[in-house]
């Protein structure tokens, strides 16, 4: 495996003086392609931090991050977008899909920003519809969906660009546990493609099915070890909601 | 980047029609604005275009005027010295200036009952004139003859009528078919005069459009039997009695004339040049003449026709400033309700900007968004401005009877849409920059 993104020496630090809280303490990490890697710990623990700044939303106090080897932690708010729009998929807790437009529109937003032309948006935004099995919900609105076809429709949507690497936040915290559970078995199933994922999650359910195992606490790094992954032996169902 | 500006203002288009009774509130200011810019515009450039068509309609721009005027307060206990403007001015200027195409005197003597037959005598204007006044102020010959020079000469007692006289004097031929009016004697205070002529209908150009067009008859009455009638604003023009300028001194001079005042045998003095180029030599010609005569006494004011034009240009650019002015504000009210709105708009979304920032959106493209939305609704709001703005001219021009025509340019409609949409750029900026500026983390926990 090749190391994807590394940080080095990150830290995350709040305020200044007295106000100061540190979020996250200097902290090594190397992301390899086509992990799957959990990353728990509770509430304060600076995992939501941590994923900012794997995920190019936030830019740490010290230290750098090198995307293939290349330091980009000192780059600009447009240059970031673009990185966020190319080498980043997000999936979020509460799906963060735009209400007004439709599951076709939201997945072909991030082609939109990319620059690809209507045609090759569409098309490639159907093919990662059905690649989440929601090919037939297109025209719908997030609203006319449910929690499960909205988590797929963003997944579809982090999924579109063809992103080197797939952060997710809590997926399937607003799931009830069957849909969660389908959510998990997806996740898998791209791991299984090759797919890098990034979990963050305060669920130990969650986290065993990823491939290696990061605990933080008090904003630093507490375990950081491989582990078995994949779905647990008693999930049979099929993918479905 | 064509892509995204495609996108963007089907997005714009999508916001604007998801909200669309707070767009339209939001667009009223610049619907007003945008009308009434327009429409300022039109009125102005149909008084313009109206002001040069009734100054060809009266003579041209080759004439300089000579009118009494009072003196200067200095000269005031001494103006009796001036003899005035009399026919001895006629004379001098036409005999010393060069370039000189007719002289025009008019002799004004105020209205009067003119008597004919036992019917109820109307009153109407009667002015001395000498012929070359007919031509000069392009009154054309309708039955009859004109005032000749035999008739100033002889002092004869014969008049011409205008059309509007004679009907009022001797009633309408539609109604009285075969009615000869030439050769008529008429009573003008007691003293009789023989009719020698009837002039066309002088009619302003919008008047004559209209009866050309069929939409009214000569007397103005509409043929689609709407009430009342159009105005024709030569009507004055008609509704005079033209007497040989030489009969009207001797019988009706001693008759007027105030004993305390000085004999002013002239009202106005026209003169017209040869070419428009001496306009400025001959008047100020004429103006040392007259000083001359007048003894030094600036009891008079010369004025060309440019000076005229110019002032009324003027009257009509004071206008169209005011105008302006409370378009301007209407648009600078618009422009912040737009940004206000804009605003709000923001505050509505911040989530979606955190989140289209979190899957790529760079600032710029969130700028725009915002930009093209405000810019959108500035632009919507000025065609429908320019929809209303044909509304509110045809009200304006209900209500103020104005006399000249709107007149709406291609030009106005690129200014106030131009106006509209600067608006829109200008009111969307502040917003477009802080909703670019908005950090991704923030607005993504932002509920």
């Amino acid at each position: 495996m090749t190391a994807f993104l590394q940080l080095e020496k990150i830290s995350k630090v709040y305020g200044k003086g007295m106000t100061e809280v540190i979020a996250l303490q200097p902290t090594d990490i190397t992301i390899d392609k086509g992990q799957m890697v959990a990353i728990i710990g509770p509430s304060g623990s600076g995992k939501s931090t941590l994923m900012h700044i794997l995920g190019f939303l936030d830019t740490p106090t010290t230290g750098t991050i090198k995307l293939e080897g290349q330091p980009i932690s000192r780059r600009l708010g447009n240059s970031l977008a673009r990185i966020r729009n190319r080498e980043i998929g997000f999936v979020f807790q509460s799906f963060n899909l735009l209400p007004k437009l439709t599951i076709l529109q939201n997945v072909m937003l991030p082609l939109l920003y990319a620059g690809y032309r209507s045609r090759a948006r569409k098309k490639m935004a159907m093919e990662a519809l059905e690649r989440v099995g929601l090919g037939n919900r297109v025209t719908h609105r997030p609203s006319e969906l449910s929690g499960g076809q909205c988590q797929r429709a963003a997944i579809a949507r982090a999924l579109v660009t063809n992103p080197r690497i797939l952060l997710a936040d809590e997926p399937t915290g607003n799931l009830d546990s069957q849909t969660g559970r389908s959510i998990l078995e997806l996740f898998w199933d791209l791991h299984q493609q090759g797919q890098t994922i990034v979990l963050v999650t305060h669920d130990d359910l969650v986290a065993q099915i990823a491939t290696r195992r990061i605990a933080l606490k008090d904003g630093a790094v507490a375990v950081d070890t491989p582990q078995t992954g994949g779905l647990p032996a008693e999930w049979t169902n099929p993918a479905t909601t | 980047m064509l892509t995204l500006t495609w996108e963007l203002f089907l997005d714009g288009l999508r916001e604007i029609w998801a909200h669309k009774f707070r767009s339209l509130l939001t667009m009223t200011g610049i619907i007003l604005a945008v009308a009434s810019v327009v429409s300022v515009m039109a009125l102005i450039e149909g008084s313009k275009a109206a002001m040069r068509e009734g100054m060809v309609e009266l003579g041209g721009v080759e004439r300089i005027g000579v009118h009494n005027d009072d003196p200067p307060e200095e000269q005031s206990s001494i103006r009796d010295r001036s003899p005035g403007l009399t026919m001895a001015d006629v004379h001098i200027i036409e005999n010393n200036i060069e370039g000189i195409a007719a002289m025009d005197p008019e002799l004004h003597i105020g209205s009067h009952r003119i008597h004919y037959g036992g019917q109820r005598p109307p009153r109407q204007q009667v002015i001395g004139v000498s012929p070359p006044h007919f031509p000069v102020t392009n009154l054309l010959l309708a039955e009859g003859r004109l005032l000749n020079n035999l008739d100033l000469h002889l002092e004869s007692r014969v008049v011409v009528l205008g059309s509007a006289a004679r009907d009022n004097v001797f009633g309408i031929p539609e109604d009285e078919p075969g009615l000869n009016v030439v050769g008529e004697w008429i009573l003008i205070r007691n003293q009789p005069f023989k009719v020698v002529g009837v002039l066309e209908q002088s009619e302003h150009p919008n008047f004559r459009q209209a009866r050309e067009k069929g939409e009214i008859d000569r007397l103005g009455r509409y043929t689609d039997g709407r009430r009342g009638t159009m105005r024709n604003h030569f009507q004055w023009r008609n509704n005079r009695i033209y007497l040989p300028i030489t009969t009207t001194a001797s019988i009706f001079r001693s008759e007027f004339q105030d004993a305390d005042e000085v004999d002013r045998s002239l009202t106005f003095l026209g003169v017209q040049v040869e070419d428009p180029a001496d306009l400025e030599r001959i008047s100020e010609q004429m103006e040392t003449l007259l000083f001359i005569s007048h003894r030094g006494i600036r009891d008079f004011r010369v004025d060309t026709r440019l000076d005229w034009a110019e002032r009324i240009e003027r009257n009509i650019r004071n206008l169209a400033i005011q105008g302006f002015m409370i378009a301007g504000i209407s648009l600078v009210v618009g422009g912040i309700g737009i940004t206000n709105i804009m605003m709000a708009s923001i505050s509505e979304r911040i989530r979606e900007i955190g989140i289209r920032k979190s899957i790529g959106a760079t600032g710029r493209a969130i700028f725009s968004m915002i930009l093209v939305e405000s810019t959108l609704i500035c632009l919507i709001g000025g065609l429908l401005g320019l929809a209303g703005a044909f509304g509110l001219i045809d009200l304006i021009a209900n209500l103020t009877e104005e006399e000249a025509d709107p007149i709406v340019t291609t030009w106005s409609l690129m200014v106030g849409l131009g106006f509209a949409v600067s608006v829109g750029i200008m009111a969307g900026l502040y917003p477009a920059v802080k909703a670019s500026r908005l950090d991704p983390i923030t607005a993504l926990r932002y509920e």
